[in-house]
């Protein structure tokens, strides 16, 4: 069930600016209002626009759900990793990389965050539509 | 539901009403609010609340990435099968 045509270019339009605003959220998160977790739903719902307006099965071509679940386990994997190495500097997510830039591990952990919550709500906006309309 | 689970489940939640009402929510000083109030600069990032979610308090925001993730595996084990 697609949309217009107008909705479908405009989402096409904005979407893309989601995504960068929702990169902006993640990277500048130590810096400025933002982190991973409101980053993360920003990305989603970039995503969740373009189903919503383009229908679920031209969406789910692009992106795919292997994919997305790829992402989450991904950078899942990424966050503890950042928290054992913390281990071999002193305590678990202990902040290694300070000195190198401002924040240390505060980005890298913000986008990890990011990454999985956009996937994660991606996926289970999918699994929904998919057991919806069961195709 | 019959009329008197739902006259059960009023009572049940006034009684945890009138429990969780009776704890003592007073603020104790020297809890750790007020370390953070005081000492976050030493993470070295003018955002206080990444600081804290991120840096200090990583773990906690680790359980919560790792609730989200149980949350969306739980969602695909229930609803991803093919529907018979």
């Amino acid at each position: 069930m697609k949309m217009s045509l107008v909705v479908r270019t405009t989402t096409k339009l904005m979407s893309p600016f989601l995504v960068a605003y929702a990169a902006y959220l993640m990277i500048y998160g130590q810096m400025s209002p933002g982190g991973g977790f409101q980053a993360g739903v920003i990305l989603a719902v970039s995503v969740i626009l373009l189903v919503v307006s383009h229908g679920y099965r031209s969406v789910k071509k692009r992106f795919r759900l292997k994919e997305v679940g790829a992402i989450e386990g991904i950078s899942a994997l990424g966050l503890v990793l950042i928290g054992i190495t913390g281990i071999i500097f002193g305590g678990f997510f202990y902040n290694f990389l300070r000195g190198y830039w401002s924040g240390g591990t505060i980005p890298l952990f913000n986008i990890g965050v990011g990454l999985k919550v956009g996937a994660a709500f991606v996926m289970v906006f999918y699994i929904m539509l998919r057991w919806v309309e069961s195709d | 539901m019959g009329a008197g689970e739902r006259i059960a489940g009023v009572l049940i939640t006034l009684a945890l009403a009138t429990l969780l009402l009776s704890l003592d929510y007073s603020r104790s000083g020297f809890g750790s609010y007020s370390y953070y109030i005081s000492s976050w600069r030493t993470v070295g990032i003018p955002n206080l609340v990444t600081a804290i979610v991120a840096d200090w308090r990583a773990y906690d925001s680790l359980g919560e990435a790792t609730l989200l993730f149980t949350a969306v595996t739980g969602v695909y084990l229930l609803l991803g099968g093919k529907k018979k």
